[in-house]
């Protein structure tokens, strides 16, 4: 018979083999050629170059900043039991082999804890040692309480996960947490870091706050569901980190009922046509889907930026890739609705396919002429804010077009109905 | 209203999972599709609705047609309401207003699904999911239904309901397609059926015919029959 230790091993390892599955797909050689392992070479040149000076840039920046990339870099590991949907059947009737498996879950995530705290501290110790002149005390004062930070983080970011499943509620309670940890460590690694009775009460009540926490998280009951479902999370992390919500199970435990934008199946327009109402339903299928929105939000965040801070003709170079990815997520997120499984139990009435036109308009032109609007003004003198989103509706325009012909020519037009 | 004659059918290039199967469902006429697990009749349903790339053969609709299916597993749009799904199958069809709010309002009224007309059936009950299948299919009243397993998850109320809608789209003369497990009900509300086995059409015709092929006595029931004619094969 397996112990809880042997089934944690098996489960560590299995999702092991499964996000290196997930990062094969993405990351093929010409990746690593051409883009990792350059950077991993210059990362590791410019890390012992810092060990024998500083760089140039740290003496503007204040050594409170420190904290942030600590803080970062400590909290990148998850709380996790390792608890599956499968366990229903078997491992649940079996106590002791329950137990073990969510002590030995906890057991390996605080370890994960231990590494990613070495990890962050490492990073940053030669801009500490050379750069801004840390004493050995004061590092260690730091780790242990980054380390205890970390913990108690990511143990309350799991508490967090089970009891507020809304992703729109659930950044503030996240916030509040991260903003009160980056508090203490930024006060211990810059003020308290001198007195030993700041050192013992500080590290003695985050220790204190931990074993509370892992004591009602060990004798909880009737969670199993949503650990399977946070579990599932994780398991599909690097998925959806690559690929959005593409292909990835929904990871809540309460389904949502209502919609939270249009309840009562609100329509949107006034016009009746079948066209405008088929319009009208993938406006609120793509709103309602917080990834998808996502998406087009990142597009516009990254394009603004880029668009801001780099030279003018890299500009417009940024300006056409954001056209490129609105139009292909536009495309995609049609096609997605259209073609979905619900869609395919009828037969498409041929007048439909201009919704399909219109569709591609929808989200993806706003969020283009906005980017115009950005890069008009962010060109010198008045003539760009008149002249790029004129142009931008035009360039738009014409490509969405092309866009749309080679969705008609594909499989949309010839996948309805028999 | 529906003709079928596939020659093969299957999944994978030069792998046909069905055969030699044909048959024809006539304006008003309720065919029973029967078989055992994996005998084939997913594969047939999916063929008719053109949802396969690799078969040979003819599926005729009559000209001017227009079906409704019913799939043994509800499928949705997670951030769609039980509302909006209509809509959707009414703006797919091109159907307007007048032809068919009413009706789907008296579908859902008629399934007790009133309560929950604007929430999301991703957060329904299988019972509750399968009647907003129905309630899709039935508001857009088309000639033929293709109906795959559609006692799955209906409590008894709502299979007598069921079975009442089909009773009334048959007088009207649409033509209904029903894949099934449960003979017993089969028996009573089939006027011919399709046996399948292992991919390929075993026997057709009415209750009587099917006795006579498998040889059971002329009190069998549909079970004996089938029973009869899989051991036989």
């Amino acid at each position: 018979m397996m112990t809880g230790l042997q089934v944690l091993r098996k489960r560590v390892s299995d999702d092991r083999r499964y996000k290196i599955r997930d990062l094969r797909t993405a990351l093929d050689w010409t990746v690593w050629l051409y883009i990792l392992l350059p950077a991993l070479v210059i990362g590791i040149a410019y890390y012992r170059s810092w060990w024998v000076t500083a760089p140039d840039w740290l003496a503007g920046v204040p050594e409170q900043a420190a904290v942030f990339p600590l803080f970062v870099i400590a909290t990148a590991w998850s709380f996790r039991i390792y608890t599956e949907e499968a366990d229903q059947v078997y491992l649940l009737q079996n106590v002791s082999l329950s137990q073990g498996l969510k002590k030995w879950g906890i057991a390996h995530s605080l370890g994960k804890g231990v590494i990613m705290t070495v990890l962050g501290i490492g990073f940053i110790l030669p801009l500490l040692v050379t750069g801004w002149g840390w004493s050995l005390e004061r590092i260690i004062v730091t780790t242990l309480f980054l380390l205890m930070v970390s913990w108690n983080v990511r143990t309350c970011r799991y508490f967090i996960d089970l009891f507020v499943p809304s992703i729109w509620v659930k950044w503030m309670p996240v916030g509040l947490v991260n903003l009160l940890s980056v508090g203490i460590l930024l006060l211990m690694s810059q003020v308290l870091w001198m007195y030993e009775w700041a050192v013992v009460i500080g590290s003695g009540s985050l220790l204190l706050l931990l074993v509370v926490q892992l004591r009602v998280r060990v004798k909880m009951r009737g969670t199993f569901f949503y650990d399977a479902v946070i579990e599932r999370g994780h398991k599909q992390s690097i998925t959806k980190f690559l690929m959005g919500r593409v292909g990835v199970a929904p990871a809540t435990a309460i389904v949502r009922k209502q919609p939270f934008l249009f309840r009562g199946s609100r329509r949107i327009r006034k016009k009746r046509s079948p066209e405008a109402r088929m319009v009208d339903l993938y406006t609120k299928w793509l709103l309602r889907s917080v990834g998808k929105v996502q998406y087009y939000l990142q597009v516009i965040g990254w394009g603004t930026a880029a668009i801001l801070l780099l030279p003018l003709v890299v500009k417009v170079v940024v300006l056409l890739f954001a056209l490129y990815a609105l139009i292909g997520l536009s495309k995609a997120d049609w096609h997605e609705f259209s073609e979905g499984g619900y869609a395919q139990l009828f037969k498409w009435e041929p007048s439909l396919r201009e919704a399909g036109e219109r569709a591609l308009k929808l989200v993806a032109m706003p969020c283009f002429l906005l980017l115009c609007v950005v890069t008009g003004y962010s060109f010198p003198g008045w003539i760009g804010l008149m002249l790029f989103p004129l142009a931008g509706w035009f360039v738009f325009k014409v490509s969405g077009q092309l866009a749309y012909r080679s969705m008609q020519t594909g499989k949309w037009e010839d996948s309805k109905g028999v | 209203m529906l003709k079928v004659a596939i020659e093969e059918a299957g999944y994978e290039k030069r792998e046909s999972n069905i055969r030699e199967i044909g048959f024809e469902v006539k304006s008003g006429e309720l065919l029973g599709l029967l078989g055992s697990n994996g005998a084939g009749k997913s594969t047939t349903i999916k063929t008719i609705l053109g949802l396969l790339k690799e078969w040979k053969g003819s599926v005729e609709f009559k000209d001017g047609t227009r079906y409704a299916y019913v799939p043994e597993l509800p499928v949705f749009y997670d951030s769609l309401t039980l509302w909006e799904h209509i809509e959707f199958a009414a703006a797919a069809t091109a159907l307007a207003d007048e032809d068919w709010v009413e009706r789907a309002q008296d579908l859902i009224r008629y399934f007790q699904l009133e309560h929950v007309k604007h929430h999301l059936p991703s957060s329904f009950s299988k019972g509750m999911r399968q009647k907003v299948m129905l309630i899709t299919a039935f508001t857009l009243r088309p000639d033929v239904y293709i109906i795959d397993e559609p006692f799955l998850g209906l409590d008894p109320r709502a299979t007598k309901d069921f079975l009442k809608l089909i009773e009334k789209e048959r007088a009207r003369g649409a033509a209904i397609l029903m894949c099934t497990h449960v003979l017993d009900t089969a028996e009573r509300i089939c006027d011919r059926f399709v046996l399948l086995s292992n991919g390929t059409l075993l026997a057709k015709g009415s209750l009587e015919e099917m006795r006579e092929q498998s040889g059971a006595g002329s009190e069998s029931s549909l079970l004996d029959c089938v029973d009869t004619l899989m051991e036989q094969r």
